[in-house]
């Protein structure tokens, strides 16, 4: 199976996006990456839309639900955010699977403040959800073979790679 | 014959090599401080949003165990654990109902019967927390707040985290601590931590009586003058001098202390001109440090007020995650015993 | 002492070591009721009712402890003379004696004869009390050194509690010479020493734990020996712990005063850097100091200089569950004695000889006791070791109830096959 190619993605995530908000609210819009994966995405995707608006990151790391399990992770990133206070959001991530870490990250926004609106826009949707949290945007469904992952590099060239975990 | 030799520091990790302990700075490797460091700069951009408090360790309980009185490093650890979304359960136990060793363990067993997470000990005994990670409560994660002279970990650390923000790294410094190096957890814990991120000299300031014999052990320069001693130095740590160290024939008069080794404008000018100023807290002001000093443009010692929380966020979280890891794989061992001991 | 059914008993084909005549070549020995009646040939008409068969094995003198604490009377959570002379006679120690901190206190003809008869009860091995040399060890007053002389103390010490100043040490010197009872003495300036409860040195600052310095001990040693030289009193210096302490008894005797040393097991053994890990078991008294100081006091006993005592003190559990300073002292030593000795011989840091010596004739001279020697006509104190073979100190075969025994589980050589005391089998290995 080949994988589309992220360039392609971003385009399509683009104009999704472009249809779903008009033109002033998006220029207005602050596009938030959740690290690694999903602040590579975002780069892109606010690089395509030309928006001026300040680039958001968020590390979910202090809000995961699996801390007890996993511990932390030794390279905790800090979160960088503007003001979101009453604005709209787009929350970025490269993969969407089980939506726990969108579930963390929705978390960490409503600590940060009240945003007006969050749309949330995933390059890849791998299906496998265990919690009830969609995209509205999404680059392109992907059905994945048992113990298939994808994996994102970036941040330039941002690819797509199939692996497969032992 | 002779016996393990084991370091204190070997309790403080877990099987994968991680916290799950924080007892001494010593003997842990550079790059467990540099994370120590790297996680206490992420929750320090926590600390500046609005909502101060991220859900980390939600649902655990923090129990902080005062057996010699701090107001002040107590509420730093409990305003950091709260921060983290943990309960806290506050007791101050006077050291005197608890001098025998045996009440002390059986206030343990109860607590850690009360389903804790997290021990944080502050003990007059130096080995007090290492005494209660190795033999009295192994499954609960054990902070040492300062026992006797031994060890102050996350003082030093956050002193650490001060000078990196200030200065970038340590590979250039020298870095001079003044004043009652003989009893003081800090500075023990400092000279540890400064040498393995690598600072290129650290000295101690004294007089002979508040140095300690064989102090060069620690891999450190004694000096007993001031003009001597801070020559070429980037950071000054002064020490608190307790009143009580001019009683017991270690010190003259806290007037002739601070005329030899006082931190005055005067021999500030001794160190390098960027030079920046700490102190652990609470300040004597004109006995160990003068007021202009201390509240003048070198001086960091408020910064590292404010890096307290974030740093002992960092090690709360890292602990807890350590030995929770560690609980794991204990549980997972127990279970693969099991199995393998069921007929086929 | 036990009447046991055997009265004449040969051990064969041992290799008899004797410091004192200086033998030391495979012979038999025979032994009837209590007394050493013959080595080599067997006497004409001995009936024998019970051979050991020595060969491959070492046949010593019973090895005499200058200073172990039994607990009994007022302890008996950390042991009791029938137990901890069970230890004892299991590591071939056939004279013991007892120090005097006991509750209450050896400092009475009435506690001194307890113990004798509780021992004696027990039938182990030869129990000799050292007595107070202050009223309660509380360093104000003088004991009643003549009574308890009488009541079978061969000399009296204050162990480690501190007299109050020099004028009483001087007095009860004063007395006990004039009485003709030696006295023991464990220099330690308490002032110098303060709160320590390690040695000072890189470990202590390390550790952050109060350090005893040497001078401590020194300090004190140089005082005795001026008050000793004063009165005249016959003084022995019980477990010292600093190679400079030894060289200041060594150049004293050369100088023709009359006093002799003994070293404790431990302080042969370990060093400060074995607390690095704040282990408790390490929190002795005296305190285990630099390795230069082992290797002095090891070069000690090799010279002769050095009896070696146990300092056995043992505790039961909760006594070492606490953080360093605030844990109880000492080491139990007696169920693994005679192993550590033999193993010091094993690693080549004491030669057979010095430390057989050191554990027989030196403490026998020290004592002025008919003791230690295998020689015809000699008390039947015997101990038959196979120094070489491998043992580890098991938990569950401890006999003392000293749970805080630092070579638990550790690999040891030498083990006891048997131990008569005064020609009673008080041991035998199954």
């Amino acid at each position: 199976m080949s994988l589309p190619q992220p360039q392609q993605l971003i385009a399509s995530m683009a104009n999704s996006i472009q249809s779903l908000l008009s033109p002033s609210e998006l220029q207005q819009a602050i596009v938030v990456g959740i690290h690694t994966g999903g602040a590579w995405v975002a780069q892109a995707l606010h690089e395509q839309l030309a928006l001026t608006t300040e680039l958001g990151s968020l590390d979910i790391s202090f809000y995961r639900d699996d801390f007890t399990q996993h511990g932390l992770h030794p390279e905790v990133k800090s979160s960088n955010l503007p003001d979101i206070e009453d604005q709209i959001l787009i929350l970025v991530d490269d993969v969407i699977m089980s939506g726990r870490t969108i579930r963390a990250a929705m978390n960490e926004l409503f600590d940060f403040g009240r945003p007006q609106r969050v749309v949330l826009a995933a390059m890849l949707d791998v299906g496998q959800r265990e919690l009830p949290i969609q995209p509205d945007v999404c680059g392109s469904k992907l059905d994945l073979a048992e113990g298939q992952r994808v994996k994102i590099s970036g941040p330039t060239p941002l690819t797509c790679n199939l692996v497969t975990l032992d | 014959m002779t016996s393990k030799s084991a370091s204190p520091s070997a309790v403080q990790l877990n099987e994968q090599g991680r916290l799950k302990h924080f007892l001494t700075t010593e003997g842990l490797s550079r790059e467990i401080l540099t994370e120590i460091l790297d996680t206490a700069d992420s929750f320090i951009s926590t600390q500046e949003r609005s909502v101060k408090t991220v859900p980390l360790l939600r649902g655990k309980t923090v129990v902080n165990l005062f057996f010699e009185n701090s107001t002040r490093t107590r509420s730093t650890f409990e305003l950091a654990a709260k921060r983290l979304s943990a309960d806290i359960l506050n007791l101050d136990i006077a050291r005197s109902a608890t001098s025998k060793g045996e009440t002390l363990m059986d206030t343990l067993w109860n607590l850690q019967s009360m389903y804790s997470d997290m021990f944080v000990v502050r003990h007059a005994d130096s080995g007090a927390a290492h005494f209660i990670a190795e033999h009295v409560t192994p499954n609960v994660a054990v902070i040492n707040a300062g026992d006797g002279r031994h060890a102050h970990p996350t003082q030093a650390m956050l002193d650490m985290l001060t000078i990196r923000r200030e200065k970038g790294q340590f590979e250039n410094l020298t870095v001079a601590i003044i004043g009652d190096i003989l009893h003081s957890r800090v500075a023990r814990s400092q000279i540890y931590a400064l040498k393995t991120l690598g600072a290129a000299e650290v000295r101690v300031i004294g007089p002979n009586t508040l140095l300690p014999n064989d102090i060069e052990a620690l891999g450190v320069k004694p000096y007993n003058n001031m003009q001597q001693g801070l020559k070429g130095v980037d950071v000054i740590v002064t020490l608190r001098l307790q009143k009580e160290r001019m009683q017991n024939a270690l010190l003259p008069s806290e007037s002739e202390f601070y005329r030899m080794y006082g931190l005055n404008t005067d021999k500030l000018a001794y160190a390098n001109p960027d030079a920046i100023v700490m102190h652990p807290g609470p300040i004597n002001r004109g006995v160990e440090i003068e007021s202009a000093v201390a509240d003048g443009p070198q001086s960091v010692i408020l910064k590292q007020v404010s890096n307290g929380i974030p740093l002992r966020m960092a090690v709360m979280a890292m602990a807890m995650s350590g030995q929770t890891q560690e609980q794991q794989a204990q549980e997972q061992q127990a279970q693969d015993e099991q199995n393998s001991g069921e007929p086929a | 002492m036990k009447l046991h059914p055997q009265h004449r008993i040969q051990i064969l084909g041992g290799t008899v070591i004797d410091p004192q005549s200086g033998l030391h070549a495979v012979k038999d020995v025979f032994i009837e009721n209590d007394t050493i009646v013959a080595i080599g040939t067997k006497p004409q008409d001995f009936q024998v009712e019970k051979t050991i068969d020595a060969s491959g094995q070492l046949v010593l003198p019973g090895f005499i402890d200058l200073c172990a604490f039994l607990a009994e009377p007022g302890f008996a959570q950390k042991g009791s003379i029938a137990s901890e002379t069970r230890a004892a006679a299991h590591n071939g120690i056939t004279t013991l004696c007892c120090a005097p901190d006991t509750k209450p206190v050896i400092d009475s003809s009435a506690v001194a004869n307890l113990i004798k008869d509780r021992a004696q009860q027990a039938g182990n091995v030869r129990v000799l009390p050292l007595g107070a040399l202050s009223a309660g060890l509380e360093g104000e007053q003088l004991s009643n050194m003549n009574g308890l002389k009488e009541a079978g103390c061969v000399a009296l010490t204050n162990m480690d509690a501190p007299m109050r100043d020099s004028r009483v040490v001087m007095q009860c010197y004063h007395y006990a010479a004039g009485v003709g009872v030696p006295v023991m003495i464990t220099p330690l300036d308490k002032a110098l020493a303060d709160v320590g409860c390690m040695h000072q040195g890189p470990t202590s600052t390390k550790l952050g734990l109060a350090g005893i310095p040497e001078s401590a001990e020194t300090v004190a040693l140089a005082q005795h020996l001026l008050l000793i030289e004063q009165t005249g009193v016959k003084a022995h210096f019980n477990r010292i712990s600093s190679g400079r302490a030894l060289a200041m008894i060594t150049d004293a005797k050369a100088k023709g005063l009359n006093v002799t040393a003994d070293v404790a097991l431990g302080n042969l053994c370990f060093i400060d850097e074995d607390i690095l890990g704040f282990d408790s078991a390490m929190h002795v008294v005296p305190p285990y100091r630099s390795e230069a100081d082992r290797q002095a006091l090891l070069a000690g006993v090799n010279a002769g200089e050095l009896a070696i005592c146990s300092n056995h003190r043992p505790h039961e559990i909760a006594a070492k569950m606490a953080p360093f300073a605030a844990s109880e002292a000492g080491i139990s030593v007696l169920d693994s004695f005679a192993a550590v000795l033999m193993s010091l011989v094993k690693r080549g840091e004491l030669t057979l000889e010095a430390a057989v010596k050191a554990v027989t004739q030196t403490p026998a001279t020290i004592l002025d006791r008919e003791l230690g020697s295998l020689r015809v006509g000699a008390l039947a104190d015997v101990v038959v070791i196979s120094a070489e073979q491998d043992v580890v100190v098991e938990k569950a075969a401890l006999q003392s109830k000293g749970t805080n025994n630092p070579w638990i589980g550790q690999a040891l050589n030498g083990k006891v096959s048997a131990t008569l005391c005064a020609g009673h089998v008080v041991f035998e290995a199954e």
